[in-house]
């Protein structure tokens, strides 16, 4: 069990607010030294209300749509052939359009590739109409607008900066706004953020006391004021403004004021507002944005592959050209059939143009359209398994990315945030102390004493008990039922030299710059001589079948390191109860002060493990945020590398977001390993953006990790049947997919290169025209999509069941240069077969019994019968149970 | 990203997948688990199954009659047709060669002439696309498509037909005629020069003009040139029957029809088994082959040659076929052997195989 004490007050706000600035300064690439004044006056933002605005703003118009009717086509084009392979195709395209050069006739490459890319753009097409739809419904909603003295309906999308709004109960705001005035006492107003940041709980949000007055139309439409604010960002805990009306003193406004898109109107009738940010200027829409681009390792290998493959392909023409000429110059003079007046026929240059496009399709042309398509259903099954969805939370798990399906069957090491991730982060009350003693939450003692009176320790409990009573955020709400519900948040605190201190507070808050900075002075003021009364033990538990887990991922030879914020003794307990280091595991704490010391006992464990070093041993590591510092300095990083390689597990406490992230990055730079980091909190997202695969964790802190993974599930356990099954099958598929594809490419056109030998090395191609167009859309195409979507290398139950089957993909055993060429020689021998064979059994022409004779379409259409024969008898081969998909469903 | 602003109230449980089995990925599938008592028996069905066949194939082929007569040389020697055509390109030569045949042909199946060409590079790229099909379907008088290249026009005049391929046809002739070994006098064999061209050829891709008239066929094709290399205009190929003339003649439809490899065989005609003495076939006996000599070939070191062949099943004469089936056959045997052989010494029962469980070494 594990127990964190938390010591009651604010300390919960102050670390989540250095949090965010930490995060904030990393983003913004800032140090912590103060900003510059000048630069920070720079980005202002003057909205003027009731006059006229000068400068013209974003519109409150939203698009996520990718294209619109004029843009499609170029941008369309443009994302298309930023693929080489694409670049490449049109090439030959566009030389298959110079008279006497294509063997092939002029639309052989070209048909398939506008297949090909109409395929895409439908499928470019679909996804932008469903986003433009979705545009469109936020875009027409309706919000009142302060009209002279009426309000007004209009739409979302006419919204502008400066504007007054109404805004009802259990709506959606429009755009960032200041909150004004509310029906409720003291410009109160109540709001659910869950589609900014995932949390449920209510939020207070509180108008400043001297606009809580303008109650009426009549009221706003005399408040003529400015308000300062900065430049639109992306940060959802912040804003900085100040409200200034004409001749009276200017106010400061906050986080307190702001009214977000995306979050919703609660328990409150209306409020008035003041549009500070429309549009693509929000908060909400500065925190949408794509992933960073990922690659699967299985991708970066094809792609290698295929530059090998284009190499061979030069060769095979220059060697083709070569020989071509060596023929013409012993031959053509002397044949009166083929004398040709013009030069085409006998220049080198123009013949390797013609063998490159004779041989062109060594590289299949549909390769990537066909991954495409089957990533997209993979991804799809993914977020269908019933298996990883939650029920409590009402979660799929979801694949928001697919092109790194297959990367899932790779993973190596895991890097785990602890909190929320590992465990639950829900906090159950389990026992206090106070004065002393501890009293556990399941026996009365606690009251009795209080009941009871007298001593100083009864004096203390009672003000710990009042202090644990008034200083919290919880709001009372009364849902349909008749329940009272409690939506908590964190707590705030009062003093009684309030007054003085609130002056000096006041003025901090007015700075426009560096305010966090002087606030933080402010608080400090009156953040001391705080006396202890007590303190409460929490406990967090473990979520469901965690520890099940993580032993299911060292069997399957993975590496789970745990990342975490908190501290070491909780990291150790927890690593300890969800079974990652067991009591007879050595562990090795690093916890140094300085550079030196840390490298000093580096070193010394470097040497301790002798050669036993980079190998896996029985022992654990544990180190903490200051000495990761250190550790991950320059010189040390390949020790420190060295030590957590070997490692069973790695523990690191204490740190902070950005150095999460580099211990991914000390991971990927310093090993060939594929990481996965998992994590469900925004302190998570850098690892998470850095790592091969992010895994987003949908738990209590919101909704940032999983809007920045690349899949999201609702539970840890979940990662095994992601990796085990899900990312197995992928990887499987996957490498059949493309080394199959690679092979029938390689079987036939390969043939066109035996039929050179034979055929005075002219660049004559030996099959028929629309043969060789519909040979990748149409003849062979349903084998590749069939294994990439139905291949089952074994059963979910037996991957499951035994982890250590994961190996097969984890350490690429189907799938690298020997593989590859293991296939491109398959596929050669195979070609030379399907040549010679009909063509020695076709020797002398005549081929029926009635004695007519062939010609060369007899013998290339047979040839192409038997390797689209021969393809598909091999593709039973190589599949491994694929579905039968209209049989029956079993019962297992 | 798609906007979170769709604040619609999802029922419970809505995102829950159905878990139909092809969502789950649980459709049934079936795996063969290759054993040794599975495997092992396929190989001795394919060796014993393959090697008769073989046989069988090979023992087909051996029954089919194939006489091939070289007749690259003909003439007198140091004075060959070949010698006179490169004296005088364009002219033709006679020579005649005598063989002999010592066995019937007349088991009543139909005796075929080809000729063979060998070092014929029929399948050069820029040969086989030198024509234009759609002159050949009957438009004579149309601008010949680009494909032809320089054998397009002679002067003004469109060529008709147009191209490399057609220019040069191949127009040696022969007559053949049979002489009783013991005594008898000497009888013509006519050769039919129909009934060799694809079906399809002569329905779909070859047509004469509209206004083609089998009585006036030169009147269709005025205004047109002949191949340079031919010696007579296109509407002179005529046909003994005059069904099948002009841009429906067979021998140019053979011809067109461009070969697979360098050395080639193309249909000539059919022994024409009307006549008395070749109802069956070809009897034993001396013949003698009359070649109009005027298709040059010694210049690129090509061979022409005569060839009278009868076919079975598969076409003509090739042992091939036999060859692979028994080699394949015998492979599949004698693999099978070792295989059998270290299944038996090293080889693991299928429950040491299937029973799988920790312990077992990976």
């Amino acid at each position: 069990m594990n127990v964190v004490g938390r010591y009651l007050g604010n300390v919960g706000d102050w670390i989540q607010t250095r949090l965010l600035r930490d995060i904030r300064q990393e983003e913004d690439g800032t140090s912590s030294a103060p900003p510059d004044p000048q630069a920070a006056h720079a980005d202002l933002r003057v909205v003027f209300v009731n006059r006229p605005q000068p400068e013209k703003y974003t519109s409150n118009r939203v698009s996520t749509a990718k294209y619109n009717l004029i843009s499609f086509l170029p941008l369309f084009l443009f994302e298309q052939f930023r693929r080489y392979s694409n670049c490449f195709f049109l090439f030959i395209a566009l030389l298959q359009q110079i008279p006497d050069v294509s063997p092939t006739g002029r639309y052989t490459t070209l048909m398939p590739l506008l297949f090909i890319l109409f395929i895409s753009a439908i499928k470019e097409i679909i996804e932008d109409i469903r986003r433009h739809a979705a545009d469109r419904r936020v875009n027409v909603q309706e919000v009142e607008v302060l009209k002279g003295y009426h309000w007004q309906w209009i739409r979302w999308s006419k919204l502008k900066v400066g504007d007054m709004v109404r805004v009802r109960n259990d709506s959606l705001f429009p755009a960032d706004l200041v909150l004004l005035s509310s029906s409720e006492p003291n410009a109160m107003a109540y709001v659910e953020t869950s589609n900014l940041d995932g949390e449920t709980n209510l939020k207070v949000r509180q108008g400043l006391a001297h606009t809580s007055k303008l109650l009426e139309p009549k009221d706003l439409n005399r408040f003529v004021c400015t308000v300062e604010c900065e430049s639109p960002n992306r940060h959802l805990y912040e804003f900085v403004g100040t409200l200034r009306e004409l001749g009276k003193p200017a106010h400061s406004l906050g986080p307190q004021q702001m009214l977000l898109r995306g979050a919703k109107l609660r328990n409150t009738m209306w409020v008035f507002g003041i549009v500070i940010y429309t549009g693509h200027d929000t908060k909400l829409m500065k925190n949408s944005s794509f992933p960073p681009l990922k690659r699967s390792t299985v991708d970066k290998v094809t792609n290698g592959q295929i530059l090998w493959l284009f190499f061979l392909l030069i060769v095979i023409c220059v060697i083709s050209a070569v020989a071509s000429e060596i023929w013409s110059a012993s031959y053509l003079s002397s044949a009166w059939y083929l004398r040709f007046d013009d030069i085409v026929i006998s220049n080198f240059g123009f013949n390797l143009l013609t063998f490159i496009i004779l041989y062109n399709n060594l590289i299949p042309i549909s390769l990537q359209v066909t991954i495409e398509v089957v990533r997209l259903i993979q991804a799809t099954m993914i977020n269908y398994d019933v298996e990883m969805y939650h029920e409590e939370s009402n979660m799929c798990a979801m694949a928001r990315t697919s092109n790194l399906n297959e990367e899932l069957g790779q993973v190596k090491y895991i890097l785990s945030d602890k909190t929320g991730t590992l465990t639950k982060n829900v906090m159950e009350y389990k026992k206090c102390s106070v004065a002393g003693n501890v009293y556990h939450v399941d026996d009365d003692a606690l009251s009795k004493r209080l009941k009871e009176g007298g001593g100083s320790d009864a004096i203390l409990l009672k003000e710990f008990m009042t202090l644990l009573a008034v200083c919290h955020t919880v709001i009372p709400e009364i849902d349909s039922l008749g329940e009272i519900k409690y939506q908590a948040a964190s707590p705030e605190i009062p003093d009684a030299r309030y007054d003085e201190w609130k002056q000096r507070m006041e003025e901090a808050r007015l700075s426009m710059h560096m305010r966090e900075q002087k606030v933080a002075d402010a608080a400090e003021l009156i953040e001391k001589d705080l006396v202890l009364l007590g303190a409460t033990g929490i406990e967090d538990k473990l979520q469901d079948q965690v520890p099940e887990t993580i032993a299911a991922f060292l069997l399957a030879n993975i590496h789970v390191w745990i990342l975490t914020g908190d501290k070491q003794e909780t990291a150790i307990n927890i690593a300890y109860s969800c079974k990652l280091i067991d009591p007879t595991m050595a562990l090795l704490i690093v916890n140094e002060d300085s550079l030196d010391a840390t490298r000093e006992t580096l070193l010394k464990h470097v040497h301790e493990f002798g050669e036993h070093l980079k190998r896996e041993n029985h022992c654990a590591l544990v180190i903490d945020g200051r000495t990761l510092k250190y550790a991950l300095s320059h010189d040390m990083r390949t020790d420190f590398l060295d030590l957590c390689v070997s490692c069973r597990a790695v523990v690191c406490c204490r740190v902070s977001p950005i150095q999460k992230a580099e211990v991914v990055d000390l991971l990927v730079q310093g090993t060939n390993a594929v990481t996965l980091a998992v994590g469900d909190g925004a302190n998570d997202v850098a690892m998470i953006q850095r790592a091969h695969v992010g895994v987003g964790v949908s738990g209590q802190e919101g909704m940032q990790a999983v809007c920045n993974s690349d899949y999201a599930v609702a539970q840890f356990r979940f990662l095994r049947k992601l990796l085990f099954v899900h990312g197995n099958w992928c990887y499987h598929r996957m490498c059949k997919l493309i080394l199959y594809s690679f092979y029938k490419n390689i079987c036939l056109y390969v043939i066109e290169l035996w039929y050179a030998i034979w055929s005075a090395w002219s660049g004559q191609t030996l099959f028929e025209r629309w043969c060789i167009g519909l040979y990748n859309v149409l003849f062979t195409a349903a084998p590749p999509l069939a294994l990439g979507l139905f291949d089952r290398v074994s059963t979910a139950e037996t991957m499951l069941k035994y982890p250590v089957l994961y190996k097969m993909s984890q350490e690429s055993q189907f799938f690298n240069f020997r593989i590859f060429w293991l296939w491109v020689i398959n596929a050669l021998a195979h070609s030379i077969v399907l040549f010679w064979l009909p063509a020695w059994a076709m020797a002398h022409d005549v081929m029926w019994p009635n004695g007519k004779e062939g010609g060369y379409l007899m013998l290339g259409n047979s040839v192409y019968t038997y390797v689209v024969v021969t393809l598909i008898q091999y593709f039973y081969q190589e599949q491994s149970g694929v579905d039968l998909a209209f049989g029956q469903s079993p019962v297992r | 990203m798609s906007t979170n602003s769709d604040d619609k109230v999802k029922p419970v449980n809505l995102h829950k997948p159905s878990g139909t089995a092809i969502e789950q990925q649980r459709l049934p599938a079936w795996q063969p688990i290759l054993t040794a008592g599975t495997v092992l028996p396929m190989f001795f069905v394919v060796g014993i199954a393959f090697i008769p066949i073989g046989v069988g194939m090979l023992h087909i082929s051996s029954n089919v009659k194939e006489k091939v007569v070289d007749y690259t040389d003909c003439g007198f020697p140091g004075n060959t047709c070949a010698d006179q055509l490169k004296r005088y390109p364009g002219t033709s030569c006679t020579c005649t060669i005598n063989f002999k045949m010592d066995k019937d042909w007349t088991e009543g199946r139909s005796v075929y002439v080809y000729y063979k060409l060998t070092n014929y590079y029929q399948n050069h790229r820029r040969y086989v696309k030198s024509r234009d099909d759609v002159q050949l379907l009957g438009s004579v008088r149309k601008e010949p498509s680009e494909n032809c290249g320089q054998f397009s026009y002679n002067g003004k005049l469109p060529i008709v037909p147009c191209g490399a391929i057609a220019n040069s046809l191949f127009n040696d002739t022969y007559s053949l005629s049979y002489t009783p070994l013991n005594f008898g006098a000497r009888t013509e064999v006519k050769i039919r020069r129909d009934g060799i061209a694809w079906d399809s050829d002569i329905r779909m891709k070859f047509a004469n003009p509209q206004n083609y008239d089998p009585a006036y066929p030169e009147a269709a094709f005025r205004g047109t040139a002949k191949p340079f290399n031919w010696p007579q205009e296109i509407w002179r190929l005529t046909s003994a029957s005059r069904t099948n003339d002009a841009l429906r003649y067979e021998p140019l439809m053979v011809w067109m029809r461009t070969s697979a490899f360098p050395d080639f065989r193309k249909n000539y005609g059919i022994i024409d088994n009307t006549q008395t003495y070749f109802k069956n076939g070809l009897p034993a006996g001396n013949y003698e082959l009359q070649i109009k000599y005027s298709y040059p070939v010694k210049s690129f070191n090509g061979t022409k040659s005569f060839v009278l062949a009868t076919t079975s099943l598969f076409g003509g004469k090739n042992p091939f076929l036999g060859f692979a089936y028994i080699s394949v056959g015998g492979l599949f045997l004698v693999t099978g052997i070792v295989l059998v052989f270290i299944h038996l010494k090293f080889g693991k029962s299928v429950r040491e195989m299937v029973d799988v469980d920790e312990s077992t070494a990976y």
